[in-house]
């Protein structure tokens, strides 16, 4: 308001009788307003709201100290959560019929609002109960290694809507509740020891039992190998290249890495100073295409064709993979 | 073997064990400590040699002051020992067998009365699974065979063993698993022999129980210079209203 929206009716002296006759109206609707019936609305209200969220605050406490040592992770803060926004709920209905609001209308138009917001959440709700049952599954926990689909990682949270995983070279990589109640999940740190599997490839004609002896000596002189569960020894079968073997000693489910890096070079130096040769894939170009190799030496063209023939027309110069 | 020595101002206090011997020396206001597999040549002994072997790997404890003397001070080991037999030991139905195993032992290093390092291993390191994958105990490893007379080399422990079969079937026994918190150890001063409680087992249908009975060796076993390096850190009282309440809280889920 500016100075010109001021209208004068009259002098100050005409003004204080009329303010004298307002008062005792101002008085007299406060009066009525502040009646008995009013009063003791007040103080229902008053005490709903006091009593209501006290109320409230007790079972949240009581309903945290129960979930603390039967949930795990974030279990017993969404339990507490639920507690406290069901509590409030309550108060405020019990609240308003106090009051005298009606919470039909409210309600059926809360109805209508909740079909349409469930239409346009239904994938946050979907990760919702998911990770509702993810939680009451138990299948890992804040700290575990974990494996979804194509990512490896150390689970950081497990909210509401998404599993938090931090990989090895430090990205976050955030799954859907969702996709997690779909996926498989492979948990390696659930258990307390684990085996290491160690797939070890030798050349045909290696004395098998002297492998054997060599990668079990080799266990038992490392000191983060577990004496008790016996290493796993397969003699697995008869690969292209070399006859397959599986060595599986148990460790600690920390000490994972530090035995494969351990034993890996172990067994390619101790199988190298035992004769124990590791097979790979090999070619090798028998004698009948040498020979026919060296009898065109100036003829590189010849030389190569030969070389990529592989002398199958000859059925001599087989290309055999030992 | 366990009394205290002179940290030499020059040179190295080795302990010789059968499968490892640990190395201490002074460096300025602290002290370097070495431990290596052993050969088990010297073993039981003591001694200061002039210059320590090259190559070995030294862990530099820094002090307050100069140090002038240390000890290494025997321990049984914290986590049980999983007694691996070699070869089985086989039991009739309704019969007793006694005779002696053997453990490895661990040590803490003290320094001028204190103790720097603790769990020393004086034997080869080893762990053990006892239990299912799922569900067990971690334990040390203890290869040892059921012999008729204590053999405990250098760095390990003796325990007497009575093994009844109350089962109607024969038995054979290849695994068994030791709590020592209940375990005391005897030995003479010069560390030549470490015996330990003895220890009853009992392998009946509803498992297998094991407790120790604390008492003093048989002289002829100890000599007449035999002490006691260890008591029982939990008495069998103790360990049973332990165990108790770890059962209890298990079964109750608390």
């Amino acid at each position: 308001m500016n100075g010109s929206d001021i209208v004068s009716t009259g002098t100050a002296a005409d003004a204080a009788p009329s303010a004298d006759a307002a008062l005792p109206d101002l008085l007299e609707v406060v009066r009525s307003f502040i009646s008995t019936q009013a009063l003791v609305t007040a103080l229902k209200a008053l005490a709903i709201v006091v009593v209501g969220l006290a109320l409230v605050r007790l079972a949240a406490m009581v309903t945290g100290r129960l979930a603390r040592g039967r949930l795990q992770g974030r279990g017993p803060d969404l339990a507490v959560r639920a507690v406290r926004y069901a509590g409030f709920t309550l108060v405020a209905v019990n609240l308003f019929d106090v009051l005298g609001i009606d919470l039909s209308a409210l309600l059926g138009a809360a109805g209508i609002a909740g079909v349409a917001i469930g239409f346009a959440a239904q994938t946050s709700m979907s990760n919702l109960i998911s990770g509702i049952f993810l939680l009451s599954e138990k299948a890992f926990a804040p700290g575990d290694v974990i494996q979804v689909d194509a990512s490896l990682g150390v689970v950081e949270a497990v909210d509401l809507l998404s599993v938090k995983l931090r990989t090895f070279d430090n990205r976050l990589v955030r799954i859907p509740n969702e996709t997690m109640v779909k996926s498989n999940i492979v948990n390696a740190t659930r258990f307390p020891v684990r085996r290491v599997d160690i797939p070890v490839g030798v050349a045909y004609g290696t004395d098998l039992a002297r492998a054997r002896m060599v990668l079990m000596e080799l266990a038992a002189a490392s000191p983060l190998v577990l004496a008790e569960p016996e290493p796993l020894f397969v003699a697995d079968g008869f690969g292209p290249s070399a006859i397959n073997l599986l060595f599986g000693p148990w460790v600690r489910k920390d000490d994972v890495l530090a035995v494969k890096n351990e034993l890996v070079p172990a067994i390619a130096r101790r199988f190298s100073e035992e004769g124990i040769a590791i097979a790979y894939q090999t070619l090798t170009l028998n004698g009948a295409l040498e020979a026919r190799i060296a009898a065109a030496p100036g003829k590189p063209e010849a030389k190569r064709g030969a070389a990529r023939g592989g002398g199958r027309g000859t059925g001599k110069g087989k290309v055999p993979e030992t | 073997m366990w009394e205290g020595r002179d940290i030499p101002g020059r040179g190295t206090l080795a302990w010789r064990f059968a499968e490892r011997t640990v190395r201490v020396r002074a460096s300025g206001s602290g002290v370097e400590v070495s431990e290596e597999a052993s050969t088990g040549e010297g073993a039981g002994t003591a001694s200061t040699r002039a210059p320590a072997p090259a190559g070995l790997s030294w862990r530099r404890i820094a002090l307050e002051r100069e140090p002038a003397t240390a000890r290494l001070s025997p321990r049984i080991p914290e986590r049980p020992w999983l007694v691996l037999f070699g070869p089985v030991l086989e039991l009739a139905p309704r019969t007793t067998a006694a005779g002696w195993i053997r453990a490895p032992l661990q040590a803490d290093l003290v320094v001028d009365g204190t103790p720097l390092l603790r769990d020393l291993g004086l034997g080869v390191q080893k762990s053990a699974w006892f239990g299912s994958p799922q569900n067990g105990v971690l334990c040390v490893a203890a290869r040892s065979a059921f012999t008729e007379a204590p053999a405990a080399p250098p760095g390990t422990i003796a325990l007497r063993l009575t093994v009844r079969n109350e089962t109607s079937e024969r038995i054979e026994l290849a695994r068994l698993c030791v709590y020592g918190d209940s375990v005391g150890a005897w030995g003479r001063a010069d560390g030549a022999l470490v015996l330990g409680d003895s220890l009853e087992c009992a392998v009946g249908d509803s498992g297998t129980r094991v407790s120790a009975r604390h008492g003093r060796p048989a002289p002829e076993l100890l000599g007449p210079d035999g002490v006691e390096l260890l008591a029982p850190r939990q008495s069998a009282q103790e360990r049973f209203f332990a165990r108790g309440f770890e059962l209890l809280r298990v079964i109750a889920g608390m």
